[in-house]
């Protein structure tokens, strides 16, 4: 199978100024002389060896590393070291033993892969036999993935304030037109970023809770995978707490919890949602006679 | 015999001056702290000392490297962890900057490490191998000794927490 790499970070369009610069290489980043000469020093040091770096010696660190190695247990693998090496440890008993540990070792490997092996293709064999009697259950997953960018995400183009649904139920998500994005991670190499957009939705949401709304479901419609969802979720909510539509408010904060139960803005959203307008106990959301409407 | 160590010897002298800075550089890349890099680079050239002998060739030198490089810096970020220190520092600037751009970087580069610092280290390592160090996606998944397309999955993980962190600082500042 081939893969495409994908384009290094730093050359993505649309990259803050700033990640761009943090990806750059810079000389500070490598130890200075002094550094470098204390570490030199601490090696030969700890091979007990007043010169590491003078040739013609015989292995100064030999000593140093069956002591510091073991003890730290750094799991590094020595499959690179053929067999038939002369051992570190010195001795042919030592070597002897070394070879037999990791021949029984990959003795075991190669079980355990063979009994991998026939596990995946019983398992394999298993569940073709249910997809061939339920063809819809393969697609579950997907599906699944699908709800997610819906709920947040969806939006038919330049929706009114209004027909933002926040929640979406399971059945109907399959049915819900789906966004296509100008690219993978869902940054727009053209039009407004990402960023400006948001930066407008908040700079409304005070002064013009709608435009900011409008603001919200542009972004929806050019980023539904973008970074900066919650954010905007966010948005959405002052909005429709400022203009009252407290049912709406509750429903997409029910949404939003549901998606980021771990969010850093739930403390946020719970004083938000608390603010919003009570149902009435005539089962009317206070919206419908909100004086703001 | 006495041939043999002396070319091993050789080797190692050669390794470490040719190498020894870009060890120090990955290392910190990597998350390990700044006052633990010189332990962690002593440690990492134990290892190589020690596996030198042994190295085929199998794979380049520099992924060979870049692996001790990270299973060191794993098990110097797990020692930290449980000392229950921060495994990244707030970024120390020692020295008075020579340059505006240099402060900018600095200041670019601790945030992006101490994103890092919020992710699973086997996404770090993806990341700071491909998107930093710049290798192939085939020696990263090599060195990690990972599928290839695992290596893809989080590295596209690292990569959007990296572009949100960033993203919401902007936001922040264009805010305030």
């Amino acid at each position: 199978m081939t893969h495409f790499a994908p384009p290094p970070l730093r050359l993505e369009p649309g990259l803050p100024k700033e990640l761009r610069l943090a990806l750059r290489d810079d000389p500070s980043e490598f130890p200075s002389a002094e550094e470098l000469g204390a570490l030199r020093a601490r090696l030969a040091e700890s091979a007990s060896s007043p010169a590491l770096s003078r040739r013609g010696e015989r292995r100064p660190m030999v000593s140093a590393i069956a002591v510091a190695d073991e003890p730290r247990n750094l799991e590094l693998r020595s499959e690179r070291c053929p067999d038939g090496a002369p051992s570190e440890r010195g001795t042919r008993a030592q070597s002897s033993r070394q070879l037999r540990r990791r021949v029984s070792a990959s003795v075991i490997v190669a079980c355990l892969f063979v009994a991998a092996i026939a596990a995946a293709a019983s398992y394999w064999a298993a569940n073709h036999k249910k997809n061939e009697s339920s063809p819809l259950i393969g697609s579950s997953a997907r599906h699944g993935d699908e709800r997610r960018a819906s709920m947040l995400g969806s939006a038919s183009p330049e929706p009114p304030a209004s027909a933002l649904q926040p929640a979406i139920s399971e059945s109907s998500a399959g049915a819900l037109p789906t966004v296509t994005t100008k690219s993978p991670s869902g940054i727009a190499a053209e039009g407004p970023s990402e960023l400006d957009l948001l930066h407008e939705a908040r700079r409304l949401q005070n002064t013009d809770p709608a435009g900011a709304l409008r603001a919200v479901a542009r972004h929806i419609r050019l980023f539904p995978h973008g970074v900066l969802v919650q954010e905007r979720e966010l948005v959405a909510l002052e909005a429709l707490v400022r203009l009252g539509r407290g049912a709406e408010a509750r429903a997409r904060a029910a949404t939003f919890l549901r998606l980021y139960p771990e969010s850093m803005y739930t403390p946020r959203l719970r004083k938000l949602v608390s603010q919003a307008a009570p149902v009435n106990s005539t089962g009317l959301d206070s919206e419908t006679v909100s004086p703001w409407h | 015999m006495v041939g043999i160590e002396l070319a091993e010897s050789h080797d190692f002298d050669e390794v470490f001056e040719t190498h020894a800075r870009f060890v120090w550089r990955a290392l910190a890349r990597l998350g390990v702290a700044t006052s633990d890099i010189a332990d962690a680079s002593q440690e990492v050239f134990v290892v190589i000392h020690r596996q030198l002998p042994g190295f085929e060739g199998r794979s380049s030198l520099k992924t060979w490297l870049y692996e001790i490089c990270v299973r060191v810096a794993g098990s110097f970020r797990n020692r930290a962890f449980r000392r229950h220190e921060q495994a990244v520092e707030a970024p120390v600037i020692s020295y008075e900057a020579r340059q505006d751009d240099e402060l900018d970087w600095r200041r670019a580069r601790a945030f992006l490490m101490a994103v890092l610092d919020q992710l699973d280290q086997e996404k770090r390592e993806v990341f700071v191998l491909y998107d930093i160090e710049g290798l192939s996606m085939p020696e990263v998944a090599g060195v990690l000794r990972c599928p290839v397309t695992t290596a893809y999955s989080r590295l596209e993980v690292a990569r959007r927490a990296v572009r949100a962190a960033f993203a919401r600082r902007t936001l922040t500042e264009r805010s305030a």
